[in-house]
């Protein structure tokens, strides 16, 4: 299971274009670091790192992890609080409005 | 539902699998699982009554409990992106619902609305202890829709012994109305064959199965192992040529596992649209091992009739 930040990394990267070698280079980095960064969850990047990885891709720490930044308060159900963990704020917010209606609505 | 009464999510798709082989015959595939989910919870008394997809990137789905009378409502994603896995998804919610939720009650709903803290996860659990039942639950509501919508007496007779070839993917992935991936793995569950299937993405597994018969000679996929350069998957679609429907035949070495070198077959799909590619790899070596008796599954139903026995 990628992370959220591992996602966005990835996404931000192919819309630059980089391979992922490329990106590795220019942060010095090995190629296979900065796949472990991308698709797994077991890796958590220093702040330095982060902060090379957004200088590279043009962006910003804050946007690589803007989708962690989550609380369990704000899921209403706790089954699938892990999923909904990792969505876009985007993503949470139509889910979201899909369930009230859901509930409005009257069964038969 | 306490985890002793329950079935095992094999036993559960099993037993739905015999009823729509009954009812349906042949025309039980693609399982209609929304279909089956509304007739099968329709004896209980919180039945599953609504079932909606929806378009929303990065979601799954969900079962959830009615605000307001004891019944389910599952959500699923339908989004094209991912042809194939919609089937997938609603069955994997189906099988929360058979296997693991608890059951609601009109006396759940005395103040008019479901009470809080009544979902789903009900048992009180540690932090680290959490993660593992709930992943535990994940992979057994994945177990009951592989077993639902692909049973593997009729998957084998579909297979007859054949090679995999990509039509004969194609085949049951239509017949069954599941990804490519789902099929394969399937395959690679019940093969004797020695085989196993690698997903990778940017030149390393994301995650790979070995059949039981290759496992058992030490074949084993770590998620992150690099592909090799050699193989197919590193070298891309061209390195198939015309020969796009059978698996290649590559020399040993080139795919190494822990134990020595042997020839190969490979068939790689590449997915451009995901960036990534599913091998499956067949070693054509036979090496024998004990065979390997596959355990019929035991539960307590059989328990309580052999117990009952004169």
């Amino acid at each position: 299971m990628p992370t959220p930040v591992g996602e966005r990394i990835r996404q931000q990267r192919l819309k630059k274009g980089l391979t992922l070698e490329q990106l590795a280079q220019e942060i010095g980095s090995s190629k296979s670091y900065m796949w472990e960064l991308e698709n797994k969850d077991v890796a958590r990047p220093s702040a330095e790192k982060l902060q090379a990885i957004a200088q590279a891709l043009d962006t910003t720490m804050d946007y690589l992890l803007a989708a962690d930044d989550v609380t369990e308060a704000d899921a209403t159900d706790k089954e699938f609080y892990r999923k909904y963990r990792g969505m876009e704020n985007k993503t949470k917010k139509k889910l979201q409005r899909m369930l009230e209606l859901l509930d409005e609505d009257n069964d038969e | 539902m306490t985890n002793k009464d329950r079935k095992s999510p094999k036993k559960a798709a099993n037993d739905l699998s015999v009823v729509l082989r009954a009812a349906l015959g042949e025309d039980r595939f693609p399982v209609d699982v929304e279909a089956l989910a509304f007739e099968v919870s329709k004896n209980f008394d919180d039945p599953i009554t609504k079932i909606r997809g929806v378009e929303i990137d990065g979601f799954d789905g969900v079962l959830r409990a009615s605000r307001k009378k004891p019944s389910w409502r599952i959500l699923y994603n339908t989004a094209t992106r991912y042809p194939g896995r919609e089937r997938f998804t609603l069955a994997h919610e189906f099988g929360h619902y058979v296997l693991h939720r608890r059951p609601l009650k009109a006396t759940d709903y005395a103040d008019g609305v479901l009470a809080n803290g009544f979902d789903f996860e009900c048992f009180p659990l540690q932090a680290n202890e959490w993660k593992d039942v709930e992943k535990e639950r994940e992979e057994e509501a994945d177990t009951f829709a592989s077993y639902l919508l692909m049973p593997i007496d009729d998957y084998r007779d579909q297979v007859a012994g054949e090679d995999m070839t990509l039509s004969l993917l194609d085949h049951v992935t239509n017949r069954y109305g599941v990804s490519l991936t789902a099929a394969v793995r399937k395959w690679i569950e019940f093969t004797d064959k020695r085989a196993a299937m690698v997903v990778a993405r940017d030149g390393f597994a994301l995650w790979g199965r070995a059949s039981n018969a290759a496992f058992k000679t030490g074949i084993f996929i770590p998620s992150g192992m690099p592909i090799p350069d050699d193989s197919i998957a590193a070298r891309g679609p061209e390195a198939q040529g015309n020969e796009t429907n059978t698996a290649i035949t590559l020399p040993e070495g080139v795919w190494r596992f822990s134990r020595g070198r042997e020839p190969v077959r490979e068939l790689t799909i590449f997915s451009d649209r995901l960036g990534m590619s599913v091998s499956l790899l067949v070693f054509e070596n036979t090496i024998v091992s004990y065979d390997f008796e596959e355990t019929k599954e035991w539960d307590t139903y059989d328990q309580f009739v052999f117990r009952g026995r004169p």
